[in-house]
């Protein structure tokens, strides 16, 4: 066979696919970010929605730490692979060609978007990068708060020897310094004394997800937004110079290497709550997905969490007064496929029209209606604890600029930047020296400076 | 004289199809990974892209990070070159021995860890054999009371690491390859060598090291080529990490023009590892042939 | 005093033994993957625990088939390999016998060429490919994914194949002109029989390569080309750790026991063709 024939042939071929593939019943393929509400749609709203429409809906839930790589792939090269996608924020750039505006399915099938937090629909459903335009549905927006033994904090003993060692009383962390202090107390080897027993396991004052990529810098980027850094200023110069960002790896550094599991560096996202669950950490930084695996039946932590906001960075360039995480979580894009109103319809139907069941299965709340639904409030017994928590988290949280150069200079510069700070292969001033110039040179070829 | 002219047409008819095919699906690519090397392409800006020189390359080999990866890289290749050529030879010249019984089973089930697929490869060493706490080395470790490392998530071990899980997978080549070339050595040669009363370990030295001199540089330059691009075992071993202490520049390459985006960045840092390939590959064919000519 | 006999013997039991450390070293990984797809909660046990099978249970492998969608990436990997497989045979059988055929300075121009292209790192050719393919059409296609597979191939192939024909006797052609056998009766009748042994075990190792192959799939299988080896990792982010090991292990073996199989069946001939191919020198 030639190489033209083949060529043909291999191009007959992919062509054969695609008409097959556009001759089937509706399928609407949707990729998801792993967590209880990907396990909401693939367990119980797909099959309902089948049921109802016979409409199919194949929730793809791909790793953590792939899933924006692989959605940049399939966006840039066409292949229409999905007909809905995970929607953060900050990645917005690179799909955002394909991407279709909300509005008129909004206006054609009647969407509330007033039932969202006006900081929620800023950063979830609206971006600077396509002003006036609806470009996707909140579905998860969340920030993380802490969580923290409330058992051991209030036992004798450890109360007793807390406050012996700093001189206060034991209590939830209410700045980064305190929460170094209270890790470093908790922080012991087997054999040790915890709250009147000996431990059988090393014990861990705190952990966050430390693993390579999304992991650490999720983590890092939390503490960072808190002292009061937001990347870049109205004018496009990078703020990520100041001082205070390598005052925050420092301890960051310090904080990680010191207090939390050697296995957080193996996590990407939530598997180290597991290790909160089974009574082995004593806080943790946890993303509200995470509260069903912490409060899990027959847990060590079940009943004995304690819910409270992130602390505070004091000397915080913004005058916060709370910790300040980002607003992550997300949300879910429509893309530009054939299937755009079917994935609409379906989207509004799980979001709206099932608006309690979708916060009770996905353990997931930003609607207004799921904070004052008592349904909810009074559906798990630490949700009474944990929804207001949650509710005051979002009260102080970071909006991300919605530019196509975010993932690269905001995400991934400070990936690059803890990454080498972590492993020590850089110093913090070298990594931060690269970060600022990397950040530049991007709003330079973006025509955003000079 | 039409006899030679159409034996040379004749070839050619055979060949120029295939020819033309590989030349096609090879230096395509080969040719745009160097056209993106030398223009800026960025991923969520893809229609945007302008020509900049070599400036990609520059900000490649200023970045210390380039130079950790290449460091990685060398070291990565160098280590499974030495740890499979050894244990493989070790390995073959056991085996070949004539006392050995069902030698082709021994061959066979040597065999495997060569064809288990690399991703999976990575994934039961990640999990069943490095892991700290039930991990199958640090349970062996335990038993006779050593310390259990975190072998993946240490900078000073995940390279080692790395090197060990990577020559389990290549050192089956490098014992087929020394096998094959054993069982050719004659008998004579070794009866002759014991009469004179050499050990093991002499005729190792003194008689089978000589004689396998060109495989050796054969088998040398298939682990090379094989270590120096290796993705698959690394990527789902340790992802690169911890830190960047595995990232070699495969992973590197992925990590700037997928993760990062920067495909301009990308490509000057895949297109750098043809580079040093090529000149690896010409230095080798020389080398190799004048050691061909030379055992003639 | 020991005898010269029970040296020789120690020696024979001790060099089994050796072998036997060796055997279990190059087999542990798979065991070990075998022992967890069997196992309940195959992380919070110790390998003994594993391979003694405390925590008996089939559902890993029931989980891998539902959740795991593995049916599909299963065809994709089938119909991807074989492709690979017999193109790369159309298309390297003629041109490796072509190339024994030419002569002087355009063979060694060839055969320099093709052993060139067998040191080209992969990831060189996965990340422009990527954005080729984007601006063919032929993005996450499995044409597009089987055409970047045979750029491995192709060379590999040829090359191990060159070997094979150079071994076959000049004096069997000779034979066949005389009796005035055709170019084409001459390959397909006189020197192809002789090297079938030899194309067979090609045959394995490309498909094997193929079935393996992950970098490639990573950058371009789109929706309807992703192989197992892609497959696989969508369990390797999951958030229940200890119990997804478990299906992560039965997702493992599901993907190597068919190369498993395969190579230890047709062992002999991979041996033998993998060492004509080496040794020629």
């Amino acid at each position: 066979m030639n190489p033209y024939k083949f060529t043909l042939v291999a191009l007959a071929m992919s062509a054969a696919i695609a008409t097959q593939a556009a001759a089937q019943d509706i399928t609407l393929r949707w990729a998801l970010h792993p967590g209880a509400e990907a396990d909401a749609v693939v367990e119980y709203f797909a099959p309902r929605y089948e049921e109802e429409t016979g409409i199919k809906v194949i929730g793809e839930i791909l790793p953590a730490n792939q899933l924006r790589d692989q959605m940049s792939i399939e966006a840039i090269g066409n292949t229409n692979r999905w007909d809905m996608g995970y929607h953060s924020p900050g990645w917005f750039g690179t799909f955002a060609p394909h991407v279709l505006d909300l509005t008129p399915f909004i206006e054609k099938h009647g969407f509330d978007v007033s039932a969202y937090p006006d900081l929620v629909v800023n950063s979830h459903m609206t971006s600077s990068a396509r002003e006036g335009e609806y470009i996707a549905l909140p579905t998860t927006p969340a920030a993380p708060m802490l969580i923290y033994r409330a058992d051991w904090f209030s036992h004798p003993d450890e109360q007793a020897a807390f406050e012996a060692q700093f001189g206060r009383a034991l209590e939830a962390p209410g700045t980064f310094a305190e929460l170094r202090e209270v890790a470093e107390f908790f922080t012991r080897d087997a054999g040790e004394m915890l709250a009147g027993e000996e431990l059988e396991r090393d014990l861990y004052g705190w952990t966050d997800a430390l693993g390579a990529g999304v992991g650490i810098t999720r983590s890092f980027i939390v503490v960072l937004y808190s002292a009061g850094i937001s990347g870049w200023d109205d004018d496009f110069q990078p703020d990520v110079g100041h001082p205070i960002v390598n005052e925050v790896a420092e301890y960051f550094v310090d904080l990680a290497k010191n207090t939390a599991p050697r296995e957080a560096q193996n996590w990407g996202f939530l598997e180290g709550l597991e290790m909160f669950r089974d009574g082995r950490l004593a806080m943790a930084t946890m993303w509200p997905q995470g509260v069903g695996i912490v409060e899990t039946e027959g847990g060590d932590a079940t009943g004995n969490v304690g819910y409270t906001t992130l602390p505070l960075w004091e000397g915080n360039l913004k005058g916060f007064t709370q910790g300040t995480p980002f607003l992550g979580g997300g949300g879910v894009f429509i893309f530009d496929t054939p299937n755009a109103d079917e994935a609409f319809k379906f989207l509004k139907w799980m979001l709206q029209d099932n608006e309690v069941e979708w916060g009770k299965r996905s353990l997931q709340f930003s609607r207004k209606a799921h904070f004052q639904s008592e349904e909810l409030r009074t559906l798990r017994p630490y949700y009474t604890e944990f929804l207001p928590t949650f509710e005051q988290v979002l009260q102080s949280v970071f909006i991300r600029q919605g530019i196509p150069e975010y993932g690269a200079v905001m995400w991934g510069g400070a990936t690059d930047y803890i990454t080498d700070v972590y492993s020590g292969d850089l110093s913090p001033e070298q990594a931060q020296e690269r970060w600022v110039t990397n950040m530049t040179e991007a709003f330079k070829a973006a025509g955003y400076l000079e | 004289m039409t006899n030679m002219r159409s034996s040379f047409t004749r070839g050619w008819w055979f060949l120029a199809p295939g020819l033309l095919l590989m030349t096609l699906i090879v230096s395509v690519p080969l040719f745009m990974a160097f056209r993106y090397s030398i223009h800026r392409v960025f991923l969520y800006r893809f229609d945007d892209q302008a020509f900049v020189g070599l400036a990609n390359y520059l900000r490649a080999f200023r970045d210390p990070l380039y130079i950790n990866a290449l460091k990685t890289t060398v070291l990565f290749t160098l280590g499974c070159l030495v740890l499979s050529i050894v244990l493989g030879l070790l390995v073959a010249f056991m085996l070949s021995s004539r006392q050995v019984r069902l030698r082709p089973t021994w061959l066979a089930l040597f065999l495997v860890p060569f064809v288990v697929t690399p991703v999976v490869a990575g994934i039961a060493w990640r999990f069943f054999m490095w892991q700290q706490e039930f991990g199958v080395i640090n349970s062996i470790l335990g038993a006779f009371g050593g310390p259990s490392p975190y072998w993946l998530l240490d900078r000073e071990t995940a390279l080692a690491a790395a090197i060990v899980s990577n020559s389990w997978h290549l050192t089956p080549l490098a014992i087929l390859v020394f096998y094959a070339a054993l069982t050719t050595i004659p008998d004579e040669l070794f009866k002759a060598a014991r009469t004179d009363g050499a050990g093991p370990i002499q005729l190792l030295w003194y008689i089978v090291l000589p004689m396998l001199r060109p495989h050796m540089l054969f088998i040398s330059i298939i682990l090379i080529t094989s270590a120096f691009r290796e993705f698959d075992m690394i990527w789902s071993l340790t992802g690169g990490g911890p830190g960047r202490a595995t990232t070699v520049l495969s992973i590197f390459a992925y990590d700037r023009g997928i993760a990062n985006q920067d495909m301009g960045m990308g490509n000057s840092i895949a297109f750098s590892m043809f580079i040093i390939m090529a000149v690896a590959a010409w230095i080798y064919i020389t080398v190799y042939r004048r050691v061909l000519e030379h055992e003639e | 005093m020991i005898s010269p006999r029970t040296r020789r013997r120690l020696l024979v039991v001790l060099l089994h033994g050796m072998l036997g450390v060796w055997l279990i070293y190059s087999v542990l990984p798979p065991v070990m993957l075998i022992a967890a797809s069997f196992n309940s909660t195959a992380l919070f046990r110790s390998p003994l625990d594993l391979l003694l099978l405390r925590d008996f249970t089939l559902t890993n492998f029931s989980q891998a088939f539902t959740r795991g969608a593995f049916w599909f990436f299963f065809q994709n990997s089938v119909i991807i390999s074989s492709a690979a497989v017999v193109i790369t045979l159309v298309v390297c059988v003629p041109m490796a016998y072509g190339l024994t055929k030419i002569s002087g300075r355009a063979k060694s121009v060839v055969s320099f060429g093709v052993l060139a292209m067998r040191f080209i790192p992969y990831v060189v050719l996965a990340l422009p490919l990527f954005l080729v393919y984007v601006n063919l059409g032929l993005a996450g296609s499995r044409a597009g994914l089987l055409l970047a597979h045979l750029a491995i191939h192709i060379p590999f192939a040829t090359w191990m194949l060159i070997g094979y024909f150079e071994s076959v006797p000049p004096e069997l052609e000779k034979a066949g002109i005389i009796d005035g056998c055709s170019p084409w009766n001459l390959f397909w009748n006189v020197t192809l029989p002789v090297v079938r042994p030899g194309i067979i075990a090609l045959a394995i190792l490309v498909f094997i390569m193929s079935w393996n192959e992950y970098l490639f799939a990573l950058f371009l299988a789109g929706s309807n080309a992703q192989p197992l080896t892609v497959g696989i990792t969508r369990f390797l982010g999951g958030a229940e750790a200890g119990v997804e090991y478990g299906i992560i292990a039965a997702y493992s073996v599901l993907i190597v026991s068919p190369v498993i199989v395969f190579a230890l069946a047709a062992n002999r001939l991979i041996v033998s063709g993998m060492t004509a191919g080496a040794v020629k020198g």
